[in-house]
């Protein structure tokens, strides 16, 4: 499996972090869209349909959360691969709910290269 | 003799002291009839001594005469031994003078001998005895004079001898007789004295006192039994208890139990009979109340087969129920969960607690204007699906049915019946579905009413007003545990918040920091070494400063019962192992060395990270305290119960003073000083360790070293942390232990 088929979308509020996440995923060689807010985030899905999405929890108006439910609701995105980027323990709980959606999650902080990883994992479920 | 033998049997059938005039007057025609044989005789024999014979008859009569006018038993003791023996002589001397026959002195001389044997004492007839024989036989023996009637000396004593065994045996069988009547007299009287005591008592008795027959018809109905129920013992004796004092519901088992009872059988073994035992009782006026009674069997009366004595013991139970319904509302209230469902816990709780069968919670709508049935709670036995839905449909505005009259007038409400009250507009749901009772007890938070609550139940509970103040105080202590719980749950809140703001405030810089400084060294071959250094240090500080940002939480987590184990079946000497790995540079670099002794695969349910969290802040507290050329010694011990970890180290100790207080959060000890901590880790190890349902133990001595030991069970038993059930707050330093 070639990482430059592979789209997939940021979606952090947290310009410094999304840069970073953007950073390393191109460095992994994979074509990267990313979106500041959840709003942004689902208007980019609908135009480009990425394999997966690196989605942050705690973002404004549309959470993590919220994104993952539309996703899995949508007729063509629902097989999309999905992980959360957390930083409350709190959200920890929900996220790995069966319910969330999610196939694997990121705590905050998150070693760069742990990221690759688990995205190449996810990927290679699909 | 057989005259007054059966005088004293008939006397004595009929239960009354021996009469002992009677005796006598029985046997006057005897002695009349032989005074006047004697007189004839002595008349007919002549020999110039016709005086002294009359004289003789005369003072026979007036013997026989007084012993028919005077009541004997009256004279002096003496008299009724003188008499005889007056007797006596006047009977010789006649005999003497008159030289008359035997045969009539003999029936003469019986009759003093009766009437000794009659009264005497043994003593007496002795008495009497002898002087017969002195009187009759000595002057036949000592003069012998041959011309005297009796001069058959022989024949004269046979016959003393055998008058005297009669007399001896008639006398041992009437006082024997006496003696007995005597007895069961005092017996009768005392049966009846005490039996006029019983009656007093019963009458008299501060309980109510009920006997019935076998079929359960009401014989006896004392005057505590009037006032208890309302009926009279004229109104209820003869009626069956089921019909009368019996709640309609427990009619059948109350039948069920009399025929098990009256039928034979043990009853003792059923428990009913001569136990006190508490049941549901009812009065005239229809109203339901409990009671607690002792039945008692009469075995062998014709009439009385049960008696209890019984008392009403609404008070005692209303202060049991006014008890257990604060110690609910404590309870309920101390559980952390929002105002509303605090109120329906509060609900369920005061209902359960005083014995209700559903209950409704009304809270003031938006506008304030309409109460709102917010929850409802009923008995799981009962099934109220016409009253609830009444209720929570209904919309009563200020003042209106039960729970609009309790939030006007702020004060407790108490109805007998609602099913009969035209004030209360659910009372056709609640006549169809057998409620009568019902209570409502306003919350209010001064001016404010927070609530109301509102009970139900199929019994007629009789109203009173210590219940009502006691209710009124019930729904005082709810609001003011109301109000100190909400300022208690706001500044829980605003913790809370405060924590989870920090905790993503510090992890979102540390987050850039990390990631960068990681994105930068992994480009290898663009880093200068003496750069890669640089932010190596970086690294491990911002690292570091996360593990702080980490440890706070968790002890915030811990703190709010949010913590959770995520157990599986887990082998600790992996985990160990992993932690120890970890640790190996840091001891190193500290010339520790890291004793492994962790050889045996141990399985236990535990959570992997959790465990690796707490055994990690042990291995890394132990190097820390640990001088160069010490060591660290990490053993995993299978124990027959769970598994023991234990981390030993040759390190600084424990200054005893500091020991107790080493659990602390944020406590660091003396001679910590130099050594880089907040004084969170073993705080987290306890509260791991705990939560695992197990216990953290430690022994240390300055300058030799510390050893902790994690004790874990094989199985968790559902200790799962939550607010209550999980590990006690992490106490605060200076708190006590």
């Amino acid at each position: 499996m070639d990482p430059v088929d592979k789209l997939i979308l940021v979606a952090e509020d947290e310009e410094d972090i999304r840069e970073l996440i953007v950073g390393q995923l191109e460095g992994s060689g994979y074509t990267v869209v990313s979106a500041a807010d959840g709003q942004s985030a689902l208007r980019v899905a609908a135009q480009t349909y990425p394999d997966l999405a690196v989605l942050d929890i705690g973002m404004p108006r549309i959470d993590g959360l919220e994104l993952a439910k539309r996703f899995r609701e949508h007729r063509v995105m629902r097989k999309m691969g999905l992980i959360a980027l957390t930083a409350r323990g709190s959200e920890q709980d929900v996220i790995t709910g069966f319910e969330s959606g999610f196939d694997d999650y990121l705590q905050k902080p998150f070693r760069p290269r742990e990221l690759s990883a688990r995205v190449e994992a996810v990927l290679a479920r699909l | 003799m057989a005259s007054p033998l059966s005088i004293n049997a008939e006397t004595l059938t009929q239960g009354r002291p021996l009469d002992a005039p009677e005796g006598i007057r029985r046997a006057l025609p005897f002695a009349l009839g032989a005074s006047l044989a004697l007189a004839l005789l002595a008349i007919r024999n002549g020999g110039g001594h016709e005086l002294t014979v009359v004289l003789c008859a005369v003072g026979i009569l007036a013997i026989a005469l007084a012993a028919f006018l005077v009541r004997w038993e009256k004279l002096p003791p003496v008299a009724q031994v003188v008499v005889p023996l007056a007797y006596f002589v006047v009977v010789a001397l006649m005999r003497d003078v008159s030289g008359g026959a035997a045969s009539a002195f003999l029936v003469a001389v019986l009759l003093p001998v009766a009437w000794l044997a009659f009264y005497g004492t043994l003593p007496q007839l002795a008495v009497g005895l002898l002087s017969e024989a002195v009187l009759f036989i000595a002057p036949v023996a000592l003069i012998g004079a041959p011309d005297y009637p009796s001069s058959d000396l022989a024949s004269a004593t046979l016959w003393l001898l055998l008058t005297g065994i009669l007399a001896l045996v008639v006398n041992q069988l009437i006082r024997e007789l006496e003696r007995s009547t005597t007895r069961s007299m005092k017996a009768t009287e005392e049966v009846r004295r005490t039996e006029g005591v019983t009656q007093r008592i019963i009458k008299n008795a501060n309980d109510a006192y009920i006997s019935t027959d076998a079929a359960g018809l009401i014989i006896d109905w004392n005057p505590m039994a009037e006032r208890i129920f309302g009926w009279t013992a004229a109104e209820i004796v003869g009626r069956p208890l089921s019909e009368t004092i019996v709640p309609e519901r427990l009619r059948e088992g109350h039948e069920h139990a009399l025929a098990r009872m009256a039928g034979g059988g043990d009853p003792r073994k059923s428990g009913v009979i001569n136990n006190r035992i508490e049941l549901a009782a009812v009065d005239r006026a229809g109203r339901e109340f409990p009671v607690e009674l002792t039945i008692s069997r009469v075995d062998g009366s014709e009439r009385v087969a049960f008696t209890a004595f019984l008392h009403d013991i609404s008070e005692r139970r209303r202060t049991e129920h006014f008890l257990h319904a604060q110690h609910a509302i404590d309870r309920v209230l101390a559980e952390g969960a929002s105002l509303d469902e605090s109120l329906a816990a509060v609900v369920e709780a005061v209902g359960s607690a005083m014995e209700w069968t559903f209950g409704a919670l009304w809270r003031p709508s938006a506008g304030g204007d309409t109460l709102s049935c917010d929850a409802t709670w009923q008995t799981p036995d009962h099934h109220l699906e016409i009253f609830t839905a009444e209720s929570r449909s209904h919309r009563p505005r200020l003042g209106e049915g039960l729970p609009g009259s309790a939030w006007a007038s702020g004060e407790a409400l108490w109805i007998e019946d609602v099913s009969i009250d035209h004030q209360f507009p659910r009372r056709a749901a609640a006549a169809r579905e057998g409620l009568h009772s019902a209570l409502a007890i306003p919350v209010r938070n001064g001016d404010a009413t927070l609530a109301v609550l509102e009970f139900f139940s199929p019994l007629r509970r009789r109203r009173s007003g210590e219940m009502l103040e006691m209710v009124g105080a019930l729904g005082e202590q709810i609001s003011a545990a109301l109000v100190t719980r909400e300022s208690e749950l706001e500044a829980q809140r605003m913790k809370d918040q405060f924590f989870a703001l920090v905790s993503h405030e510090l992890r979102t810089p540390l987050t850039s920091i990390i990631g960068y400084v990681d994105l930068i060294l992994d480009g290898e071959e663009l880093v200068p070494a003496v750069m890669r250094k640089r932010l190596g240090v970086v690294d491990r500080n911002a690292t570091r400063l996360l593990r702080l940002v980490s440890d706070l939480l968790f002890v915030a987590q811990v703190e709010a019962g949010a913590f959770q184990l995520e157990t599986c079946a887990t082998d600790l000497q992996n985990v160990a192992q992993t932690s120890l790995d970890a640790l190996r540079p840091r001891a190193a670099a500290k010339g520790v060395l890291l004793v492994d002794q962790t050889d045996q695969a141990s399985h236990v349910d535990a959570d992997p990270d959790r465990m690796g969290q707490a055994i990690d802040n042990l291995v890394s507290n132990a190097i820390k305290f640990t001088e160069e050329g010490g060591t660290v010694t990490v053993r995993v011990l299978e124990q027959p119960d769970g598994v023991e970890i234990e981390v030993a180290d040759s390190g600084l100790g424990i200054p005893e003073g500091d020991q107790q207080l080493l659990f602390d959060r944020f406590f660091r000890s003396s001679n910590a000083d130099g050594i880089p901590g907040m004084g969170l880790g073993l705080a987290i190890t306890k509260a791991i360790v705990e939560g695992h349902g197990g216990r953290l133990t430690f022994e240390s001595s300055l300058g030799q070293g510390t050893t902790f030991r994690i004790q874990l069970p094989a199985e968790i038993r559902n200790e799962r942390p939550t607010r209550e059930g999980g590990p006690a707050p992490l106490p605060l330093r200076g708190e006590a232990l």
